[in-house]
């Protein structure tokens, strides 16, 4: 048990807080985030098929965590806009989220081309992003992500549509010109 | 467009590309990390196993198992500490790693998030105990361990010996803990070194607390309960863990853990706090 909870954490560990990423945490966050996924798994283990693919079944840990996060950062600026906290000035927790968790250290080791995705698909609302994430990049079919989202297949396509759309529209914007492998794009987040 | 299948899509070369590249990808993060955060989990498993262990005296009942996202909530809260109490305490805790996980398996317990998260807050609002929640801590998202360890440092904290006052002084009052600003000091004797250390690892765990970060909550407390089990704040200590522990949505450790302070410290001026986190679990 214990042997098994680890190789499952070592195999996939980095597809985790590779789709945390993709689900908008932002780089500082990735990695606690992925600690309480895991953490999260391991009392869930009872849940555990291991006749199942291993990732969709992390993956929904992730997406779980991915969404609360949001909220969570959403509930935080409500708040801080309605001054109910009393000390809502600019290094209230949104100030924190926007621009102190994108710190660079985070983003050296993000790969170009995986930063300019990610940001990218900033462009997308949540909806969307989660159903271009499973589908475009784990390649999960329409009818698997209908049943994990719990949506009729035909909302699946039309926001995979209009994923697809908005995230052409963000590379070419964010880039201004054909992307190619060999060439670095201009640094991520750097405002 | 069929019902069956997903609409066509030709991307452009580049585009494509890119998502290629994007799913091929090992990740950014790949192998650096994975040792790194093995060890914290194993950190939080014994973390936790403690909790459970020294909580289960006196709890009754079996564990049920809860909804599929009782970490999400809390989890999802927790913004980016640096967990400064698990890297300190790495050593010696690791050493109590064996069988940790497997007992931590069987403390498990996920009751609704939801509920978790609102028995701490209303706890914080109805007592004052914890820091409002984000404002009060100095970056919240941030926060590296460099930066937690000036949020607490050790000379700015009053040297009141009796834990109840100094809980009191750093937790009942509203004003935001930014406003903490260090103050030189001059004498750091061994023993203020220790109370400041004492102090950090509180002070830590209930900055994740306010973030909503129960497991590194646990981790700074349960290496506080290693290192000074018999030290001055352990009445402060007790509660952050009922709050922590109920916050991680494991009621029966909670409740075992606040009764076990009411048997303790029965004139506690804490004792109020830590029996409201279990009356409102109870609701």
């Amino acid at each position: 048990m214990n042997a098994q909870f680890r190789a499952l954490f070592e195999a996939h560990v980095d597809y985790i807080m590779k789709s945390l990423r993709r689900l908008g945490v932002r780089p500082g966050d990735v990695e606690d985030l992925a600690h309480e996924v895991f953490v999260t798994v391991l009392r869930r283990w009872d849940t555990y098929d291991p006749s199942r693919p291993p990732r969709p079944w992390l993956f929904a840990f992730a997406l779980r965590m991915a969404s609360a996060y949001r909220q969570s950062a959403y509930v935080r600026r409500e708040a801080l806009d309605k001054g109910e906290t009393g000390d809502a000035g600019e290094r209230g927790a949104l100030g924190g989220l926007t621009t102190k968790s994108a710190n660079a250290e985070s983003l050296l080791v993000e790969r170009q081309e995986s930063a300019l995705v990610y940001r990218a698909l900033e462009a997308l609302d949540y909806d969307k992003r989660v159903v271009f994430t499973m589908f475009e990049l784990d390649e999960r079919t329409a009818a698997d992500i209908a049943a994990e989202l719990e949506l009729p297949q035909n909302t699946v396509f039309s926001r995979l549509r209009a994923a697809r759309e908005e995230f052409t529209v963000a590379v070419r914007r964010l880039s201004r010109e054909p992307v190619r492998p060999s060439r670095p794009m201009e640094r991520p987040y750097v405002d | 467009m069929s019902i069956d299948s997903p609409p066509d899509w030709s991307p452009d070369p580049d585009i494509a590309s890119l998502l290629r590249g994007e799913r091929e990808d090992a990740g950014p993060y790949a192998g650096e990390a994975t040792a790194r955060m093995w060890k914290r989990l194993e950190l939080h498993t014994v973390a936790a196993a403690g909790a459970g262990s020294l909580a289960t005296a006196g709890a009754a009942g079996g564990s049920g198992a809860g909804a599929a996202g009782a970490g999400a909530a809390s989890g999802a809260k927790a913004l980016a500490t640096k967990a400064l109490g698990w890297k300190v305490g790495a050593a010696s805790m690791l050493l109590l790693a064996g069988g940790a996980i497997g007992a931590s398996l069987e403390a498990r317990r996920s009751p609704p998030p939801e509920r978790a998260l609102s028995t701490v807050v209303a706890v914080e609002r109805s007592h004052g105990i914890v820091d409002a929640p984000v404002v009060s801590a100095p970056s919240p998202v941030a926060t590296t361990a460099e930066s937690a360890t000036v949020a607490v440092d050790v000379e700015s904290l009053p040297r009141v010996p009796p834990s109840p006052v100094a809980v009191a002084h750093s937790g009942g009052s509203s004003a935001p803990r930014s406003s903490a600003v260090p103050s030189a000091s001059s004498s750091a004797s061994l023993s203020a070194t220790t109370v400041g250390e004492e102090q950090r690892l509180l002070e830590t765990a209930r900055a994740a607390i306010a973030r909503g970060a129960y497991s590194s909550a646990v981790t700074s407390l349960t290496e506080h309960q290693t290192r000074f089990p018999t030290g001055r704040h352990v009445e402060e200590r007790e509660l952050l863990f009922v709050q922590a522990l109920a916050g991680l949505g494991d009621d029966k450790a909670a409740k075992a853990r606040a009764q076990a302070f009411a048997e303790r410290f029965p004139t506690s001026i804490l004792l109020p706090a830590v029996r409201a986190v279990s009356a409102t679990q109870e609701r």
